[in-house]
């Protein structure tokens, strides 16, 4: 099957059983791989309302059919289950070199089911598929287990994803991390791999994956290197990746500051990507096969933090430690981000964590004493480092904030649950809603709980309202401040970002470089697999992804009133007052209205439609809809 | 003479060369049968591009049994006569810097051919950590740097 591994390999841990099957190419037509043909998965196997950390639930990994090839940064893997965190759809993925190799050694989906009875590593080289015992590496953080697997194993390009002990205790926001800081934090991952005793997947391929015309994929290759040399941006993201926007979004007022208190940080120039730049990095870094390497290698030399080395960081975790949480002081923050990635922690529902305490704490909903006698001053140093160590442990405070933030607010009480930043249960992004409203609407209805990777919808930073017009019809949707063609801005880039996911490639190239439009998607596509996709035919295989998975989450028993954003984003009034986005709220219903309507969803519930759902193929879900819900569209 | 030359220091890890070598010489996907090969380290941030060094007097030609390996005089490459092997990677064991491998579907050797004097890994190296240069370049950048350490051209108005 060009363009793809070919076998579907499903381990059982409960009975040590290990099966394969050929990929179905009529549901990778229909899915393509990764997030799209992850989610169709879940939603055959794994029941409703499944508890995310029992057996009964799936954890299931998969690469898309552009993985290991050319293109550059066609590197990533997409992890999914029923997320023990929200309760709804668990979906992550990231890049460096876990994914191609899995695609090498033959696979587009591992499915992990059951629940080993002691901690176990899955070992997979090529056909060769064993559970090995992993009791010695139960305790161990990320690095000291992928080292040791390596070490085990004898051969470095042996790619090991694993998790750090926050999943062992059983903190409901971990992640699983490959190349030792390429986090799938999202939604608990991590968190489900645990309860299932598995420790690491170590995999090694050395399999040649066949493609339909190489030719052809290496001359539209060749074409993209070109544009993305040339692109106006490569120069700073080779320089600074994503960390960029800690200026970028200072400057416009959206850093998330001192827990989203205001949309500017007084140390912004000390923490930002540029700082790192000067002070700290040795080189660039990228994931496999990419022309932009826009991670890069750091050594922090500070003599509080002795021998601190590591890559990246992105964007999201520097800000979470820096500006989100009121700390000024970079060297700390990076000790933060490697801290969370060694104990194998989201640093977004982290910093959240953190942060939330520090605004509880300043307004006097929380004590000291509470706290385990913590000075939760923003921006302590002390109490940062000793918070991420109790949370990853669940000791004392730290027990509460393990959780989520959702539920640490709902034990707490006493107001504290409308300063808890989540959407579903997921903790917001480091950008302020407020300043840009299109992320706003992203957020509120994004599949996952509150996340911008769902749709990245960066055109409202363009300023070219020609360009809207010609896009939407509407100007304003080129402007972040705007309201007007949001949902249409959503919608477009929520499919774009599906077929990112489901074809395994970054959203910096794909999405906000945008270095393909539709129809050379399917000229790529279709070099690949032999297939004869229209752009057309791409965009609603992201439509059909998008529309599986709020199926699902609708089972789950969203709707409308979950598609909203934490009470400061709606009502209070952004600052500083001297910010170019000052004053600004969110005025979510009418961007709702105009991206459901544009979803072809109910209006009145957000649920789908039974005619929009039989349109995209995805007759199961309208019939399941329709029978778990008395009053829904879908019933009628 | 021209061979691949490689600056480890600005190797960014990503490997596009390895695919790139592949999809030619294979016309597929996959890394297992690339003629250069990157070594990672990754916890302290090590990537080094391994490449085939063209030796005057190679190891894997002298190595061979049944000669069919030998050297080609104009472009420095080591060939190999596909009739003439039988796939003992006695190549494999004597190269020195671990550059030669076999196929694992024709147990054939595998040693970089510079493409014929273009070699596409060069070509898709994003940050200058591989060329494709005169044998000595590197060598004359080395010397050139050390002599302007700590030295700028603009100083006394000579730029």
């Amino acid at each position: 099957m060009n363009g793809y591994g070919g076998t579907i390999l499903r381990v059982n841990l409960s009975d040590g059983s290990i099966r394969r099957h050929a990929t179905e190419e009529d549901l990778a037509c229909l899915f393509l791989g990764g997030r799209g043909l992850n989610v169709k998965r879940l939603w055959d196997e794994v029941p409703a309302h499944t508890d995310g950390l029992s057996p009964e639930n799936k954890l299931i990994f998969g690469v898309g059919p552009l993985v290991g090839t050319l293109f550059p940064g066609g590197a990533r893997f997409n992890v999914t289950a029923m997320s023990p965190q929200t309760g709804i759809l668990g979906d992550s993925n990231a890049g460096g070199f876990f994914g191609p190799e899995l695609k090498f050694a033959g696979y587009d989906q591992v499915i992990i089911e059951g629940r080993a009875d002691y901690p176990v590593y899955l070992c997979i080289r090529d056909a060769e598929v064993e559970l090995r015992d992993g009791r010695h590496l139960w305790g161990r953080d990320v690095w000291e287990t992928t080292e040791a697997i390596l070490e085990e194993l004898g051969d470095r390009d042996v790619q090991v994803a694993a998790i750090g002990q926050g999943a062992e205790n059983g903190v409901r926001f971990a992640g699983i991390f490959a190349n030792l800081v390429r986090a799938a934090a999202r939604t608990g991952m991590g968190t489900v791999m645990a309860s299932k005793n598995l420790k690491a997947v170590a995999v090694r391929g050395t399999q040649l994956v066949p493609v339909a015309d190489i030719a052809r994929f290496t001359e539209i290759i060749e074409r993209l290197d070109e544009i993305i040399y040339n692109h106006a941006e490569y120069d700073i993201r080779v320089r600074l990746g994503t960390t960029k926007l800690i200026t970028a979004l200072n400057k416009i007022g959206g850093i998330a500051t001192r827990h989203f208190q205001t949309g500017q940080f007084e140390y912004a120039d000390q923490v930002s990507g540029e700082a790192i730049e000067a002070q700290y990095k040795i080189k660039s870094k990228a994931c496999f096969a990419c022309t932009i390497p826009c991670s890069r290698f750091l050594v922090v030399d500070d003599p509080r933090f002795p021998g601190l080395r590591l890559e990246g960081p992105e964007y999201e975790p520097l800000a979470g430690f820096t500006s989100r949480i009121g700390n000024g002081d970079l060297a700390l923050g990076l000790k933060c981000i490697d801290m969370a990635n060694r104990y194998g922690l989201d640093a977004i529902a982290l910093s959240e964590g953190i942060s939330w305490a520090m605004e509880c704490y300043q307004r006097g909903i929380l004590s000291r004493e509470e706290a385990d006698g913590l000075d939760l001053t923003w921006g302590n140093g002390e109490t940062i480092l000793a918070l991420i160590e109790k949370v990853a442990h669940r000791q004392g405070f730290g027990d509460l904030l393990a959780d989520g933030v959702k539920k640490a607010a709902e034990r707490l009480g006493r107001g504290s649950e409308e300063l808890a930043m989540h959407g579903k249960g997921l903790e917001v992004f480091q950008g302020d809603p407020r300043s840009i409203k299109a992320y706003a609407l992203g957020n509120a209805v994004a599949s996952r709980g509150a996340d911008h990777l769902r749709s990245e919808p960066w055109f409202e930073f363009s300023e070219d309202p020609e360009e809207g017009i010609r896009r939407y019809g509407i100007p304003e949707t080129a402007f972040r401040l705007e309201y007007k063609g949001k949902g249409l801005v959503v919608k477009h880039f929520e499919e774009m970002a599906a077929i990112s996911d489901a074809t395994g490639v970054c959203k910096n190239t794909y999405n906000n470089m945008e270095v393909l439009n539709w129809d050379e998607t399917a000229e790529l596509l279709n070099a690949t697999t032999g297939w004869e996709l229209s752009g057309e035919e791409v965009r609603r295989i992201g439509e059909r992804i998008v529309n599986l998975e709020r199926a699902f989450i609708a089972r789950e028993g969203i709707t409308r009133a979950d598609d909203t954003l934490p009470r400061r984003f709606l009502e209070e009034p952004l600052g500083p007052p001297t910010s170019p986005s000052a004053g600004a709220i969110v005025e979510l219903d009418i961007m709702l209205d105009e991206y459901y309507q544009a979803r072809g969803w109910d209006v009145e519930t957000g649920l789908p439609t039974r005619a929009k759902l039989e349109e995209l193929g995805l007759n199961d879900a309208a019939e399941a809809l329709a029978g778990s819900m008395d009053h829904s569209p879908i019933a009628s | 003479m021209k061979r691949i030359l490689v600056r480890k220091e600005v190797c960014s890890g990503c490997r596009a060369c390895e695919v790139a070598c592949v999809a030619r010489h294979d016309g597929q996907f996959g890394t297992a049968t690339a003629r250069i090969k990157v070594t990672k380290i990754e916890p302290v941030g090590l990537d080094v591009p391994n490449v085939c060094r063209l030796c005057r007097r190679p190891a894997c030609v002298a190595a061979c049994p049944t000669e069919a390996l030998y050297r080609d005089e104009v472009m420095g490459v080591i060939r190999v006569k596909v009739e003439d092997c039988i796939g003992c990677s006695a190549c494999v064991d004597e190269c020195p810097f671990g550059m030669v491998m076999l196929h694992p579907a024709t147990d054939l050797p595998l040693i970089c051919d510079l493409c014929d004097g273009d070699p596409v890994c060069v070509k898709r190296c994003a940050t200058g950590a591989i060329i494709y240069g005169d044998r000595d370049a590197i060598a004359r950048e080395k010397r050139e740097k050390s002599a302007m350490a700590g030295q700028s051209l603009d100083e006394g108005g000579a730029l």
